[in-house]
């Protein structure tokens, strides 16, 4: 109860006296240093390293590489059909972030604004949000037959799709947003004779470019990373995707596990480097799209 | 009267341009089509004995009795509780522990935080190969090399698969529901603490009655999350045991997937998925609801 | 604002190299004519690869892509649901055969020119399974169960003569075990292979009519399977440390290289071993279950064979591949590779490997896999995987036997509808 009073006094209160000199807790840096370096980073340079010997070496599972072995990157590359699996993953994340981006936007946008004045766009609100509730393994089976009828099961097909089924999500995050913006810079074009698709996108969508960094964010990760959506959708193997592809060939493998480590490197290679340049952003975007 | 009064400014407004429907209808169309239509469609084959083609017909709710009394999708209900249940209060322990670790004064700690949300990058059935790597090969050669009985034998050929399972999944899962709970900590004004030290409160206190309460929101948004995310548990066991030994690690997903294609099971499996639609439906609710409320409360 | 820019200019080059790529991946394969061949083996995807650059070659304008994906029996089944089945599939005589043959998606082989070289009684095997007793696929290569031994680690444990009676093998299992050798290598994490170990005690124990009876409710398993329950079970005891959490790939190795004397399972097995040890000296013996000599026999079925698929764009393209693929020259290189024993008349299998039972096969001497009339959704497997996790927990055999002979009556059951 003090506390609480405490808290009630003292919030409003400017928090500029923040900045206090820190005493660093070294054992608690240790702590946290160690768990990191054993607990996270192991399993990852188990991974690496792997990749890098070759089955003679394996008898010290964890000890560094005497030789590296580059070529079982090569012989991966080819074995699984990397490039084009690697492009398939490519088209279906860079593809449905662009898209996902301008029609979801554009869809919470009207539906956030217009749903207090028309019963319509309420209801669209309350449709997607409940949709939320219904997660694809729901639909899987069905889905599929209704895929195959409409020839969807490709690339092209998926990747609508995934633009398609981020919608609840999405919209969720942008409303949370959109709500902010005042109103009267729309007001203001609308005086000026801009028409709808014009206030869009000259006034609102630009300032939406914070959420439109963390819906890019969240959309790349679910796409790049899906398994179920392709393993059911996809069947031609020209058409498959990095993490299905990893799944197809785990058999060829066999004991050849140095091959299929190359292979797991190849494929988490890409988000590893983006995450090294982009890490501060990517973890600002998916904390404000969870925390709104 | 006193609504419509209010209301009245609102409408007042000239009718919605048409432009504005069109940058909804079109999209929200196309969501009907591949979204709502298939869920309804797959409500409509749980009522019937489809198997996928051919002919059909209505047979109630014979599916769902099935369903009770089949002890593959009994015991695959039942994994996937008990897997949901260990995974979501594990990880969140174990993730508000790091949490708090990573708030505290430490030096590099934006170097640990990228180290921590790490494994939420990977795909998990990449990590979950990696990890059967792991179980299968290296743990058990390293345990017969110390003659640890226990981690002699690769943990995904025994009764305790799951927990192999477990393990590789709170190991990623770590990385997200860390990084809520930390940006929870971030927001709480140190100048709280402050005030509570004078107050003479040992650290536990100063948790459970003055942190706690304040990431309150931070914990519902991780626990709906999680329970949500394993209840549909797929990816890594389809990496690790295959739903083995015998249907032991079959979650619901993994059921509807591999019986939902054969041909006598497929509308069984549409029920199947009703049922967990269902499920995740009320779980998500009450929890929202009970953690809402006690929210309040503690606000 | 400038790094949002650049970060624009970046995915639009991105997408416009994907798009690029995509299409042109796609326009220079719109000249030719892809076929999809999918195969539910993983192991013989490499013979199917020099098959398959040896046929682009002499047929430029076709390209075949395979696929053989682990857990092909679903992934199949998914593409069966979305009627959008490969264009070639090489099935196995078994259910994933019958499930597609069931749905009438497959080509009628039996008037092809190929068709008549084929051995009578493996068309046989493929007819009695099929509805409408049609030949919808050709059979290609057959497999032969039995025991891969390893020679060398034999030699080391003195036994000089490959087991003919249950009794001998059991006692050279406790011969191999005393020298620190693994009698049986039993790699049950991939819960297939425990069908290695069933079948062919199943197959010499239970008469081929009891799966009728099954069907019909007449019979169980608990009145009928106990002694081939006690047979498996004493056979799991002489396993390596650890046989349910063994991969089908580590197992392999372990034969090769001598850890372990024998697996219980098919040729197959010795192509997939070589690929971890090449020198490994591998023979068969069949699996003496039974202590009449005279009475065990050989358990052989349908390993490959090669379907295609009604709705294929490029039937006629399609058809030359399985006319090409069965052409005395590649069915000996399929021998040759996989150790497997040919549909096709004249094409024998002569390699010093399978010597301890090829006689049996060029006799005809067989008998097939019980699981290739099983119903669709029975998945046997999942009981003896649960069997073997029984054991390694200590369950004694007898609660053992009864517990998970009534699960697969309940499975069965539940299966076993029309």
């Amino acid at each position: 109860m003090q506390a609480n009073a405490d808290l009630n006094n003292n919030t409003p209160a400017p928090r500029k006296s923040k900045k206090r000199k820190k005493k660093v807790n070294w054992t608690l840096t240790s702590v946290m240093m160690v768990l990191a370096i054993f607990a996270i980073l192991g399993p990852l340079y188990i991974t690496v390293v792997i990749a890098l010997k070759d089955p003679s070496q394996m008898t010290n599972v964890l000890s560094l590489p005497k030789q590296i072995h580059w070529e079982n990157f090569k012989n991966a590359w080819q074995m699984t059909n990397f490039p084009k699996m690697f492009l398939n993953t490519l088209f279906i994340t860079v593809v449905n972030v662009i898209f996902t981006i301008f029609t979801n936007s554009m869809a919470a946008y009207v539906i956030t604004r217009y749903r207090l004045k028309n019963k319509f766009f309420n209801m669209m609100y309350y449709y997607f949000i409940s949709a939320m509730f219904i997660p694809f393994n729901v639909i899987m089976l069905p889905l599929v037959k209704e895929v195959s009828a409409f020839h969807m099961d490709n690339i092209i097909g998926i990747t609508f799709l995934y633009i398609v089924f981020g919608l609840p999500q999405n919209i969720f995050l942008y409303s949370g947003f959109v709500k902010e913006i005042p109103t009267a810079l729309e007001e203001a074009a609308e005086m000026d004779g801009a028409k709808p698709m014009q206030i869009f996108f000259k006034v609102i969508f630009p300032l939406m470019k914070p959420m439109h960094a963390t819906v890019a964010i969240l959309s790349f990760m679910w796409t790049w990373n899906d398994f179920l959506m392709p393993l059911v959708l996809l069947s031609n193997p020209d058409q498959q995707t990095l993490q299905l592809a990893q799944y197809v060939f785990q058999g060829q493998f066999s004991t050849q596990y140095n091959l299929a480590f190359a292979s797991y490197v190849l494929v988490l290679l890409p988000v590893l480097i983006m995450y090294v340049f982009f890490q501060k952003y990517i973890i600002a975007g998916v904390t404000s799209g969870s925390v709104k | 009267m006193q609504e419509t009064i209010k209301r009245k400014p609102k409408r007042k407004g000239k009718k919605i341009p048409f432009a504005y429907y069109m940058m909804v209808v079109p999209i929200g169309i196309l969501f009907f089509i591949f979204h709502t239509i298939p869920f309804l469609r797959g409500v409509f084959y749980s009522f019937t004995d489809w198997s996928g083609y051919g002919t059909w017909k209505f047979v109630g709710l014979k599916n769902y009795l099935y369903m009770f009394g089949n002890s593959n999708i009994t015991h695959a209900y039942w994994f996937t509780f008990k897997f949901a249940l260990f995974a979501t209060i594990l990880v969140n322990a174990i993730a508000l522990a790091i949490a708090v670790g990573l708030n505290g004064k430490i030096k590099y700690q934006n170097f640990l935080k990228a180290i921590y949300f790490l494994p939420y990058m990977l795909g998990s059935l990449i990590v979950g190969f990696v990890f059967k790597f792991i179980f299968g090969n290296l743990l058990p050669s390293l345990g017969q090399t110390l003659h640890w009985g226990f981690m002699s034998s690769n943990i995904l050929g025994t009764t305790h698969a799951w927990i192999g399972i477990l393990i590789m999944t709170i190991w990623q899962g770590l990385a997200f529901n860390t990084l809520i709970y930390l940006a929870g900590l971030q927001s709480v004004d140190p100048e709280i603490y402050e005030a509570a030290a004078l107050d003479g409160v040992n650290p536990w206190q100063k948790f459970m009655r003055l942190t706690f309460p304040l990431i309150a929101p931070f914990f519902t948004i991780n626990l709906v999350l999680s329970v949500k995310g394993y209840l549909m548990v797929f990816d890594q066991i389809m990496a690790m045991t295959n739903g083995g030994p015998g249907n032991s690690t079959t979650s619901i997903s993994v059921e509807i997937y591999t019986q939902g294609f054969q041909g006598s099971q497929f509308a069984i499996q549409s029920a199947n998925a009703v049922v967990l639609f269902i499920v995740v439906l009320t779980i998500s609710l009450i929890q929202l609801r009970v953690l809402n409320k006690r929210e309040e409360r503690l606000g | 604002m400038k790094k949002g820019t650049k970060l624009l200019a970046v995915s639009a080059s991105l997408i416009a190299l994907s798009l690029v790529t995509n299409a042109c991946g796609n326009s220079s394969s719109s000249e030719k004519t892809t076929l999809q061949f999918f195969s539910t083996k993983t192991e013989n995807a490499p013979t199917y690869k020099k098959m398959i650059a040896s046929f682009e070659k002499q047929n430029p304008d076709i390209k075949i892509q395979l696929s053989s994906p682990s857990n092909a029996g679903t992934v199949l089944k998914s593409d069966l649901a979305k009627n959008s089945i490969p264009d070639i599939m090489a099935v196995g005589g078994d259910v994933n055969y019958q499930q597609i043959q069931k749905a009438g998606v497959l080509v009628d082989m039996s008037k092809e020119s190929f068709t008549k070289n084929t051995m009578p009684q493996y068309q046989k095997m493929i007819t009695s399974i099929s509805k409408g007793g049609k030949l919808d696929a050709v059979p290609y290569a057959t497999n032969a169960s039995g025991v891969v031994y390893n020679k060398a680690a034999f030699k080391k444990a003195g036994i000089t003569k490959t087991p003919t009676t249950w009794d001998e093998l059991i006692a050279d299992a406790k011969t191999l075990k005393a020298k620190g050798i693994t009698p049986f290598e039993l790699p049950f994490q991939d819960s297939w292979t425990t069908m290695g170990v069933f079948n062919q005690l199943s197959s010499n124990m239970v008469g081929s009519s009891w799966i009728k009876e099954r069907k019909n409710n007449k019979t169980t398993f608990v009145s009928t399977y106990k002694p081939v329950m006690t047979k498996y079970l004493e056979l799991s005891k002489y396993a390596q440390k650890d046989y349910m959490g063994t991969t089908y790939n580590d197992g392999t190795k372990a034969l090769a290289e001598g850890k372990a004397a024998m697996m219980i399972n098919g040729n197959f097995v010795i192509p997939q071993a070589k690929t971890s040890k090449k020198s490994a000296d591998l023979d068969m013996f069949k699996l003496p279950v039974n202590n009449d000599a005279s009475k065990n026999k050989v358990t052989s079925g349908i390993d490959v064979a090669l379907a295609v698929s009604k709705n294929s764009k490029n039937k006629a393209a399609a058809m030359k591949f399985v006319k090409f693929m069965m052409t005395e020259k590649n069915a000996k290189l399929y021998n040759k590779e996989q150790f497997s024993f040919s549909a096709i008349k004249g094409v024998d299998q002569n390699d010093a490997s399978l010597k301890g039972i090829s006689a049996d096969l060029a006799k005809g001497d067989v008998v097939n896999y019980p699981d290739h009339y099983y119903p669709d959704g029975f998945d046997m497997t999942q009981v003896l995987t649960q069997t073997g996790v029984n054991q390694t927990k200590g369950m004694s055999d007898a609660t053992n036997i009864t517990k998970s002979l009534k699960k697969a009556d309940s499975a069965f059951k539940s299966a076993n509808v029309k």
